[in-house]
């Protein structure tokens, strides 16, 4: 059995319809990439697996159980989650902010949390800034720290929505490099990004999404050489263009035409 | 351009209308009208509002008052004035003469001038009726013992040292807390305890007769004009057998009075050498003690409170926002003064026994259930300013829905909280003088009653307002700290 399963999950927003009866199954070590334009449920569906959301009908199993209420945070606790903002905890230090959750949730000792925080933070290249807050650190720093925050837990799962949407360009490598080195440790990673290189050069299966539905799930090689429908092709396209026209600003400093 | 009036011209005329309103007040002294000073509260058998007819007052004072009115031919205009600031009223002018059972003491004689008197008194002690322990006025040694501030059993029981003095200002409850035990004793001039006390046969009158003291006629200290006016009527009221009459009738004419007609005044007293605010700064200190204690207390008290409200009303089921909402409604829309009268005076009659508290746990919790009010909505503002994803992130990690708030919503709530917090806290420590009316002294009740005593109002005044100020300054340059430091984490 996969480590998420969604069998017909449907999920409204008042009358909007978000996820239109989604079936989808991610085996354990896949990393999968959902794509798709802004409003097509991307996020919801990321946020369904841990209950930041409840669904309106079908049934989500994670790592081999049917998610309820009654058992969100054992789940949780399982699954990490990283966000595009970081929701770092500002009254804490670097060090206290991956320590929380293994000292309450797990019951480890706090000396044990402090050395493998310690360990977590070096491998996110993070080490030096343990006794820093958050609101002293770059983005791409905080997001580092949110990372090993995350892997603390020791999930078996880890999300992450949107991670290098709110960083400055030049930080977004350092942010991608982390990832890529969890991806190479065999973790089960869900995705939401629009870093094409992400997807192309880590990603092993691409979600494309359109209007609540899965509208392709393809090997990334072949999603970007021959996406299969007319709403894929124009995403990239839409996303090439913007990449262009980003290229066109750096050089020329002018902003683009409108289109 | 509109005739408009300069701004000199308008300060002038300000200024001299304040000038005209100064001057007019002594001169009204002088004019037909007699005006009497009186504490109406607690005056019986005084002067007090008649239980049956409360419109009209009654009183051995105000027959007395009338027949001056009379003999005098002059209308006597009553003006209802606090115990302790009757004198200092003469002072200012504010009224003619003040009768209300002054003592004429060697303190007194500081700030007044006395007519011949009209009542010799005497002390009188009342206990339990079921309480042998007290047999002669030394026997109140190490005893709680409830007096009136400021009058003569006040001084004496300060001279006879080792008493836990309670002060009251309000005749009924001291008689009351004898009843219920909160008191062993009270000390009281004997016309106040045979009006209260001779009624209840919860109590006893202590025998043995204590202290010897006459009532007399307060005036201005320039005014030998009035005291001699006065002195002749009084002295008219003994020959012709009013004064006995009006006394008789209100069951105070005894054999003591004999020594009316006998009276000669002593010499007038000089103020003690030496200046105030040293032989007083010890006395004023331990009420700021007692005034940081409570505040301190009744401070963390409201926090509690307002941290359990708040969390109630945000993430309570709908009966407990409902209740919650409600707390915070009525303490913050019923006056401080009321919920500590309740607390205190109030509980113990309730029906069943009711519930009796120490005076300072019942200004700790009055205090603090009221200013819990205001933190809650603090704590509400605080918990409301942290944004929606620190809660995502923490339940995404796994925790609970209470270490969520425990670990992350509430210490941030705090930081957004302390600037507010601090305001109410240095509000709370001024307000907490208020606590002197369930008979607890802490500062401004120390100095009410040494100003009353020396008549310094000013420069106890200004050293009073001083310890304030030397204690609520650093807490909000330690609150400011605090909160920079806060920021930066």
């Amino acid at each position: 059995m996969g480590a998420i399963v969604f069998e017909g999950v449907v999920k409204r927003f008042g009358s909007q319809t978000i996820l239109d009866g989604v079936d989808l199954e991610i085996r354990t070590g896949q990393k999968v990439v959902l794509l798709g334009p802004s409003g097509s449920g991307k996020s919801t569906l990321l946020r369904c697996i841990n209950q930041l959301e409840d669904i309106d009908a079908g049934r989500i199993t994670v790592l081999s159980h049917v998610i309820t209420h009654a058992n969100a945070a054992r789940i949780r606790a399982d699954v990490g989650m990283v966000f595009q903002n970081f929701h770092l905890f500002p009254h804490l230090t670097v060090l206290e902010n991956v320590c929380l959750a293994p000292l309450l949730v797990r019951k480890v000792t706090r000396a044990d949390a402090a050395a493998q925080a310690r360990d977590l933070l070096g491998r996110v290249g993070m080490g030096h800034k343990a006794d820093a807050y958050p609101p002293q650190l770059s983005g791409g720093q905080q997001q580092r720290v949110a990372i090993a925050r995350s892997l603390a837990m020791k999930p078996q799962i880890l999300l992450f929505d949107e991670p290098t949407s709110a960083l400055d360009p030049e930080m977004v490598n350092e942010v991608l490099a982390v990832m890529n080195a969890i991806a190479a440790e065999g973790m089960t990673m869900v995705v939401v990004t629009h870093e094409m290189g992400f997807a192309r050069d880590v990603a092993d299966r691409v979600l494309f999404m359109d209007r609540g539905r899965i509208a392709e799930d393809a090997d990334p090689r072949a999603f970007f050489s021959a996406p299969a429908t007319d709403r894929a092709r124009s995403f990239l396209a839409a996303i090439d263009r913007k990449r262009a026209e980003t290229e066109k600003l750096r050089v020329t400093g002018r902003l683009p035409e409108a289109t | 351009m509109r005739s408009t009036i300069s701004l000199p011209a308008l300060l002038a005329l300000v200024f001299a209308l304040l000038l005209g309103a100064l001057s007019c007040a002594p001169a009204a002294a002088e004019g037909a009208k007699l005006r009497w000073g009186v504490d109406l509260e607690g005056g019986a058998p005084y002067a007090f509002r008649d239980p049956r007819n409360p419109d009209s007052v009654i009183g051995f004072e105000q027959e007395i008052a009338d027949e001056i009115g009379r003999r005098l031919a002059k209308p006597v205009q009553l003006v209802q004035i606090n115990w302790d600031s009757l004198i200092p009223a003469l002072g200012r002018g504010t009224v003619d003469f003040a009768m209300s059972g002054i003592e004429i003491t060697d303190e007194h004689k500081l700030g007044a001038l006395f007519s011949r008197p009209y009542y010799v008194y005497r002390e009188q002690v009342v206990v339990r009726r079921d309480d042998n322990r007290v047999q002669v006025f030394a026997d109140l040694k190490g005893k709680r013992v409830g007096t009136l501030t400021a009058t003569a059993a006040h001084h004496m029981l300060e001279k006879l040292g080792g008493v836990d003095i309670k002060h009251y200002s309000d005749m009924f409850a001291i008689y009351q807390d004898l009843a219920i035990g909160r008191l062993d004793a009270v000390f009281l001039d004997k016309p106040i305890a045979v009006h209260y006390a001779r009624g209840n046969d919860k109590l006893r009158f202590v025998p043995s007769a204590i202290g010897e003291g006459y009532y007399g006629i307060a005036l201005r200290k320039e005014n030998e004009a009035l005291k001699r006016d006065l002195d002749r009527v009084i002295a008219d009221m003994l020959g012709d057998g009013s004064l006995e009459a009006i006394l008789a009738r209100w069951g105070l004419w005894n054999e003591d009075q004999a020594k009316l007609a006998a009276y000669h005044d002593a010499q007038p007293v000089k103020a003690e050498a030496g200046p105030a605010w040293q032989r007083f700064l010890p006395v004023l200190l331990q009420g700021a003690l007692m005034t940081v204690q409570i505040s301190v207390l009744a401070m963390g008290l409201a926090m509690a409170i307002g941290m359990f409200v708040s969390i109630a009303r945000i993430y309570g089921p709908p009966p407990l926002q409902w209740l919650a909402t409600a707390y915070v409604e009525v303490f913050r829309g019923t006056p401080l003064l009321i919920q500590l009268y309740l607390i205190y005076y109030g509980l113990p009659n309730l029906p069943g026994g009711g519930i009796q508290i120490d005076a300072f746990v019942a200004g700790v919790v009055g205090l603090g259930m009221n200013y819990g009010a205001a933190e809650a909505e603090n704590w509400r503002a605080g918990i409301q300013a942290v944004p929606r994803g620190q809660t995502e992130a923490s339940l995404a990690l796994g925790m609970s829905r209470y270490q969520v708030l425990r670990h992350v919503i509430l210490p941030q709530s705090l930081r957004v909280a302390i600037p507010p917090v601090t305001n109410d806290f240095i509000a709370l420590f001024k307000d907490s003088s208020l606590v002197s009316v369930i008979t607890l002294v802490e500062l401004t009740k120390t100095y009410g009653m040494l100003a009353s005593a020396t008549y310094d109002y000013i420069g106890l005044g200004l050293l009073t307002a001083l310890i304030y100020l030397a204690i609520s300054y650093p807490t909000s340059l330690f609150a400011r700290w605090t909160e920079s430091r806060l920021r930066k984490a």
